[in-house]
């Protein structure tokens, strides 16, 4: 760990830009057709349970992360296995945004440019932002924050304005009863974007005032699941169900569409800036998580140093994992959530807070 | 020492990054593509036409104060392909520049393409990334898109502008057309429960010279773009055109209606009095009764009296009334045929099948397959029209009612 704070306004942004970042520009939930926003706020309260856990666990640890305490739970040898699990774990979400990221880019702006060099790009940005410390990338985030509000707030206008909403294009809800609703619930929108928020297992002890944690955390949550909810009503509400689900990116679909006074057309570049923004921020969240997580485990006082080596396998393991798009979405809609996400982001923790609990008991009855 | 040769170092790199974009493509070097037309060569090839703007007349042009420049606006490229995206990039043997597809704002489909298969056209545009989805979509009615393509029109310059101009202001004051976005057209061509409509548009008399400055130096053009009905589309192939009142009958009932005038009958003269529509609201709904679907159109109207050619008492309160429901039906019909006509040609134009979607979802299941041959050409529609006059413009009564009076005298 570093020494650093960041105050508690800069928490809400990092979850709140981290929990926004590639989910708004990709389809959540598509299986759900129109009761799309549905699974996202199902998704929602499964994330703030699982936020929960994770904050109850910070409070029997303050000020430690989880590849520490997870330490002092299992032990050193059990501990370090698990923690450098989820130290891969944390590099695997980074090279997974940073391969959405560089899709997107290479399909919709730059089809000549290999990705290789877009992703490069975005890496060597991050890694500079990462040497400055988590403070620099905290206040990068609030300057960012006010930049996606105002795209997303003019953006949600605009496309009000142009008349694109057809709010009979939700309906009949739940046309398939409330089981395809569940199943995509506890299948993938719990764990993507929500459940990704165990990332901030290892950043809640940089909170300056460590009792705000979980009103922090809480809010930020809701608000992101929120503004996804309204991303997604919009996008169904205008691309169709049909629509919604074929676009490769609905939420750029959805802004091509937009035309007001006949000069306010073409803004492709609004879902350019949300991008960029929520890559920048989820990916340098997760790259750093993983950085001090290996600096702790195997006691290496400085993460920066880890960094050089990180980023040129992120960028190799970024390509790497998927020979196609489409191979890289099935893996991260239908393979990942249960084969990675289930365990890491719920089973694990809550059989760490069980460990926890009763630890923390025995230590008290003998007090 | 190290400091500055490491500088020296970011410097150079920093250089390779400020060298420009990856693929920069420079203006001169683009060929705006402002229409494209799909046609059908008869062994089966899809032969695009693409009208390109020629920049330095259209600028030229406007100098002289739109005298008309040296040359001519646009030029037509045509080519033959297996499919469009082939004869696209093959294009490039027969023209200098880079095709440039961001800015065309028109695509027309020939009436032979139309009739035979038009989601197959759309696929490749839909997936293109340069290509837009709010590109209005028409068809060339009665002749092949490339003839269309190449007549050029007298006020506005650019062929493309001048029909895409032509769509959006006929539809804000006559309402028998109006434009269709591509990705609304997509839309409805998935669903089995609104067929898409597409406007036409055709040459009113084939000329020779369409594609020459003869063509322009005239001042009645021997060829001129006129806009001409829609096109119904079932099963993503073009059924049935519809004109004139009908037409207007469908742009009613879907809501469309942006202005028009209405001629109603008075006092035993046809189409006495014409009432201009100001504002107009649509709703459509649909609803299963005893296992039957039962649909019903409710249109509410605002609008001025804007003509007489008898005179009439409009001050008297009873009168206006009288005239409203005079109306009510004059509209009532013109929906009623619309819908009769869809209904004949088995193709549900207005969306009922998604109205009952939504209102009964289970019943939707259960018909949606055959839905437009078996349920909605038998399919009980009521249509109520409500009309409210407002206003009469600039005088009450008319002077011909003061004539009148002083005949009688």
């Amino acid at each position: 760990m570093e020494k650093a704070k960041i105050d508690g306004l800069q928490l809400f942004i990092l979850i709140f830009l981290f929990e926004m970042g590639s989910a708004i520009v990709l389809t959540l939930g598509g299986q759900a057709k129109q009761d799309a926003w549905m699974t996202i706020l199902g998704g929602l309260l499964g994330g703030l349970l699982l936020f929960l856990v994770y904050h109850r666990l910070y409070l029997y640890f303050p000020g430690k992360t989880l590849a520490t305490y997870v330490q002092d739970l299992l032990g050193t040898f059990v501990g370090k296995v698990i923690g450098f699990v989820y130290v891969i774990y944390f590099l695997y979400l980074a090279a997974r945004v940073l391969r959405d990221f560089g899709e997107l880019v290479a399909t919709f702006a730059y089809p000549d440019t290999p990705v290789l060099i877009i992703n490069a790009i975005m890496m060597a940005t991050i890694l500079y932002a990462l040497n400055k410390g988590i403070e620099v990338i905290a206040r990068t985030s609030e300057l960012s924050f006010v930049a996606l509000y105002l795209l997303a707030v003019s953006g949600f206008i605009l496309v009000v304005i142009s008349g694109l909403i057809k709010l009979e294009n939700l309906q009949p809800m739940l046309e398939n009863g409330i089981r395809p609703v569940l199943k995509t619930i506890v299948t993938q929108t719990m764990y993507v974007p929500f459940g990704e928020i165990v990332v901030f297992t290892m950043l809640l002890p940089y909170l300056n005032k460590p009792e705000k944690g979980k009103i922090i955390g809480l809010t930020a949550i809701t608000l992101s699941g929120i503004n996804l909810t309204i991303v997604s009503v919009v996008n169904v509400a205008v691309l169709g169900v049909d629509g919604f689900s074929r676009a490769t990116f609905p939420l750029l679909a959805t802004i091509q569409l937009i035309e007001v006074a006949d000069f306010l057309e073409r803004l492709d570049i609004f879902f350019l800036i949300a991008l960029v923004i929520g890559g920048f921020i989820k990916v340098s969240l997760c790259l750093y998580a993983a950085s001090i997580g290996i600096a702790e485990i195997f006691r290496i006082s400085d993460y920066k140093k880890l960094l050089y080596l990180l980023v040129p396998i992120l960028i190799i393991a970024s390509l790497s994992i998927a020979d196609n798009f489409f191979e890289h979405m099935k893996e991260g809609l239908d393979l990942v959530p249960l084969v990675l996400h289930l365990p890491l982001q719920v089973v694990i923790p809550i059989f760490l807070l069980i460990i926890a609990f009763f630890k923390n008991r025995k230590k008290q009855k003998n007090r | 020492m190290i400091r500055k040769r490491s500088l020296l170092l970011m410097i150079v790199c920093v250089q390779l990054l400020l060298s420009g974009c990856w693929s920069k493509r420079e203006l001169t070097d683009l060929a705006l593509v402002l229409a494209f037309g799909i046609d059908m060569t008869k062994d089966g090839k899809y032969e695009v036409s693409m009208q390109i703007v020629n920049p330095g007349n259209v600028a030229g042009a406007a100098q002289q104060g739109g005298g008309g420049g040296q040359g001519l606006p646009i030029v037509v490229y045509h080519q033959k392909g297996d499919n469009i995206i082939e004869a696209v990039r093959k294009a490039s043997t027969m023209i200098s520049r880079r095709l440039y597809f961001s800015h065309t704002n028109m695509l027309v489909i020939g009436e032979k393409v139309a009739k035979k298969n038009i989601p197959v056209i759309l696929e490749a545009i839909e997936r293109d990334q340069q290509f837009r989805n709010t590109t209005t979509l028409v068809v060339a009615k009665g002749t092949k898109a490339q003839t269309i393509l190449e007549t050029l029109t007298p006020i506005d310059k650019i062929p493309a502008d001048q029909i895409r101009k032509t769509l959006t202001t006929s539809e804000s004051i006559w309402s028998e057309t109006f434009p269709t976005k591509i990705a609304d057209v997509i839309q409805q061509l998935i669903s089995p429960g609104k067929q898409p409509v597409v406007p036409g548009i055709e040459l009113d008399h084939i000329s020779d010279q369409r594609g020459t400055m003869e063509n322009l130096q005239k001042t009645r053009p021997e060829s001129n773009i006129n806009l001409s009905g829609l096109a119904m589309i079932k099963d993503g192939k073009l059924k049935k055109w519809v004109y004139g009142k009908t037409a207007r009958g469908v742009t009613w009932a879907l809501g469309k209606m942006r202005a028009t005038s209405v001629s109603v009958d008075w006092g035993g003269r046809k189409k006495a009095l014409s009432y201009e529509v100001i504002r107009d609201k649509t709703k459509l709904t649909a609803k299963v009764k005893n296992g039957k679907p039962v649909g019903s159109v409710l249109v509410k109207v605002e609008g001025d009296i804007g003509e007489m050619l008898v005179p009439v008492d409009i001050t008297n309160l009873r009168v206006i009334q009288k005239i409203e429901r005079q109306t009510n039906r004059e509209i009532e019909r013109e929906i009623e045929r619309a819908i009769k006509i869809a209904q004949r040609n088995h193709t549900d134009i207005f969306g009922f099948g998604d109205a009952i979607h939504r209102h009964d979802p289970k019943f939707w299941k259960r018909v949606h397959t055959k839905w437009s041959d078996d349920y909605f050409p038998t399919m009980n529609i009521k249509v109520e029209v409500r009309t409210h006059i407002r206003r009469s413009e600039l005088r009450t009564k008319s002077f011909l009612s003061t004539i009148k009076e002083e005949k009688r005298r």
